[in-house]
């Protein structure tokens, strides 16, 4: 069969119980699903049986690239895993850039599935087309950075790409991620322990071959003329200076982030100035790299040179670390973040995940639900950098009080009672970085996307931008998007940012060069654009948008397989309907009656049962989805 | 004349666009190994080495200058200027 453009052509089956390795053409399910997570959700869907729990050997961990990646396409770098979430037993993925998505294309793949488990530790190694699966007793117990060292000493091949997990991984801890290209995570949903559940190391790639596209010379010109053009954007800009820290200023102003286990909503002046002039003033920042393809270099290599954390170094520190550790746990110190976020990615730890639950402790501590008798003698004080040190690598180890906070904080506040509940600040019971009071459509995002609590299925950055209404219309086809406060046409807005979020997932190419930064960055008819070069298949941009809106009925098919999961599960935590958030937007808080509204108008928008909050089977129908009837 | 490609390691922000570039000009495909041009980044230290081939190594064809091009195809690709181009 000759190669597909753009695409590799194979999916790899490893079967780790049985050390059994196969390899069999995408084509087939290709011609039935968009490449990338379409192929990936149906597989996903199909292969995962029933009743099992979510660390059971037999469920599959599902690897893609998708279909732009390993090509001139900007930013076109993106690897995402599936697999049964360990925290909610639901859909569960997590997408990393770098370099490991690219290579594992030119080995001829667009993916791995991964089922069973060795009977010791193992690690795959993927040369070309011969795959072994290799003892890696040696690398057990070492940190994802450790565990890179040893297999690049090892493996003496040029292009090597890596991902690993850490111990935590290894333990199972719920907030394990995976790490590709040494500061890139997959994070979210537990990947890294259904990794370590497999008792799956690392996976090594290299890959010599290359990607055909069906327009050479089309795709070329096309790919270069939209790399110059983000080149001349503020937003490339701005990412390429600062990074993505250079937005925790405006969050904070906006009272939107969440502070101290969500008891508030903006950090005090004298706590965020730190962290914002640290930012503007590049305290730390040494230069900016970019993952595989991407032009715009948003990852920041920071080093801390003097004071307690000095020797701290590495790349992807983000807005979201500021609110995890700066907000949620309430350190005011930049090089303590870095320094914490550094820990997290050698442990092999989800940097939201594993700060949750941390954030649930210090607030049963300050309420005085846990005693020091039940924290191994840890003081919890918000803001101690030393103790939530210490937290993170008990959390890694199920050392002590780490293995409570281990599974996730709605795991933690079941076990420990005492009204602790209230505290655990979860959607579907994935724990949560995202303020949800201010801003209506953010909130509504985080509490209907499928993986659970998350701001990267749906998640409208549009509202905090200034945007005309003309505009406006013509992008989203409502007339506003810069209206924190309303409720009015939020559900378009976010229906419109599930269906980008999903399209990229199938094309690879990373959130940050599109309109989920910026208006002035890629929308669906640029990616159309490349997309239809590369393949020889002719699609527009509201065709994608179409193909983006059948990957979102494939997670929710396994959902609804999956978990019991209705209109119940869509309700954001009940601290954003009873506490008032602070800042500018002082007291605003979810409503009820309005929030019942949202939810009918998000259903409606789809025809979806307003009951359940599941679609019909007609709805499967319309979506290109009758199997699933 | 065939130009050379001089680097400049410390812009290099290791994006491999230039990689890229350079096995499109080579195989008019995507990929690394064909590619005259390698880069090596030191992920915990944040430094980068850009290796250019003159020679034919592991697979990695020799670089020629891009003669069938206006300019060589990895300065062209590079988005942080790391590419110089030197007539010879």
């Amino acid at each position: 069969m000759p190669q597909p453009f753009a695409i590799a052509g194979h999916i790899l089956r490893i079967d780790l119980t049985r050390r059994a390795v196969s390899i069999e053409p995408t084509a087939p399910l290709n011609a039935r699903f968009p490449a990338g997570m379409g192929v990936n959700n149906w597989l996903l869907l199909e292969e995962t049986p029933l009743g099992k729990e979510p660390l059971d050997p037999e469920n599959p961990l599902i690897f893609t690239a998708g279909t732009l990646v390993g090509t001139m396409a900007p930013t076109a770098c993106r690897m995402t895993v599936s697999c049964k979430n360990v925290l909610t037993g639901g859909f569960g993925s997590a997408s990393a850039g770098g370099n490991f998505g690219p290579e594992l294309k030119y080995a001829g793949f667009d993916h791995i599935v991964v089922t069973g488990r060795a009977d010791g530790p193992v690690y795959i190694d993927i040369d070309d087309q011969a795959v072994t699966i290799v003892d890696a007793g040696e690398l057990w117990g070492q940190t994802t950075w450790e565990t890179e060292q040893a297999l690049r000493a090892g493996i003496d091949r040029p292009t090597l790409e890596l991902l690993s997990i850490g111990p935590a991984g290894e333990n199972l801890a719920a907030a394990a991620c995976i790490i590709v290209s040494h500061t890139r995570s997959a994070s979210r949903c537990g990947v890294g322990a259904v990794m370590g559940s497999k008792n799956l190391k690392a996976i090594a790639v290299s890959g010599s071959r290359t990607l055909p596209v069906a327009d050479p010379q089309g795709f070329v010109s096309e790919s270069l003329a939209m790399q110059r053009y983000l080149l001349g954007v503020d937003t490339t800009r701005n990412l390429r200076k600062f990074g993505t820290s250079t937005s925790f200023e405006a969050w904070n102003h906006l009272g939107s982030i969440p502070v101290r286990n969500f008891q508030a909503t903006q950090m005090a002046a004298d706590e965020a100035d730190g962290i914002a002039t640290a930012v503007k003033e590049k305290r730390y920042i040494d230069k900016a790299f970019g993952c595989f393809g991407c032009p715009i270099m948003c990852s920041q290599y920071q080093r801390v040179k003097t004071g307690p954390h000095a020797g701290t170094r590495g790349e992807k520190v983000e807005s979201q670390d500021y609110w995890d550790f700066g907000g949620k746990l309430g350190i005011s110190d930049p090089a303590a973040v870095i320094a914490l976020s550094e820990l997290c990615t050698r442990l092999g730890l989800d940097n939201t995940n594993a700060t949750n639950p941390i954030a649930w402790a210090l607030e049963c501590f300050q309420r005085g639900l846990l005693t020091p008798e039940e924290t191994d003698g840890l003081d919890l004080e918000w803001g101690n950098v030393e103790v939530i040190g210490e937290l993170l690598e008990k959390i890694a180890h199920r050392d002590g009080i780490g293995d409570l906070l281990a599974d996730g904080s709605l795991a933690a506040a079941k076990r420990l009672g005492r009204g602790s509940e209230s505290f655990a600040l979860h959607m579907k019971g994935q724990d949560l970085a995202e303020e949800m009071r201010v801003f209506k459509g953010w909130g509504l995002a985080v509490a209907v996307a499928e993986r659970g609590g998350t701001h990267t299925q749906g998640g409208p950055l549009t509202e905090r931008m200034p945007l005309d209404a003309e505009l406006s219309m013509q992008r989203f086809g409502v007339p506003t998007a810069f209206d924190p406060a309303s409720y009015e046409h939020k559900a378009e807005l976010v229906v419109y940012y599930q269906r980008l979020h999903n399209l990229l997932e199938i094309v690879g190419i990373c959130f940050y060069a599109t309109y989920w930064c910026g208006m002035q960055m890629m929308g669906p008819d640029e990616v159309a654009r490349l997309y239809s070069l590369a393949t020889g298949k002719t699609k527009t941009g509201d065709d994608l948008m179409a193909e983006g809106e059948q990957i979102l009925y494939l997670q929710k098919a396994f959902n609804m397989r999956h978990t019991d999961f209705d209109r119940a599960a869509d309700y954001p935590p009940d601290r954003m309907m009873r506490e008032g958030a602070s800042g500018p937007h002082a007291g605003a808080r979810l409503d009820r009656a309005d929030w019942d509204q949202l939810l009918d108008q998000y259903y409606d928008l789809r025809g979806w049962d307003r009951v359940s909050g599941r679609p019909t089977p007609e709805n499967f129908r319309a979506v290109g989805l009758p199997e699933l009837v | 004349m065939i130009p050379t490609i001089e680097p400049r390691h410390e812009r290099c922000g290791a994006c491999n666009l230039c990689v890229l570039a350079c096995a499109f000009h080579h195989e008019g495909a995507f990929g690394r190994r064909s590619a005259s041009i390698e880069i090596h980044k030191n992920e915990r230290e944040g430094e980068v080495e850009i290796v250019i081939f003159d020679e034919p190594r592991d697979g990695h064809k020799a670089c020629d200058g891009c003669l069938n091009e206006d300019r060589p195809l990895c300065a062209q690709w590079c988005p942080v200027r790391a590419l110089l181009i030197r007539r010879n």
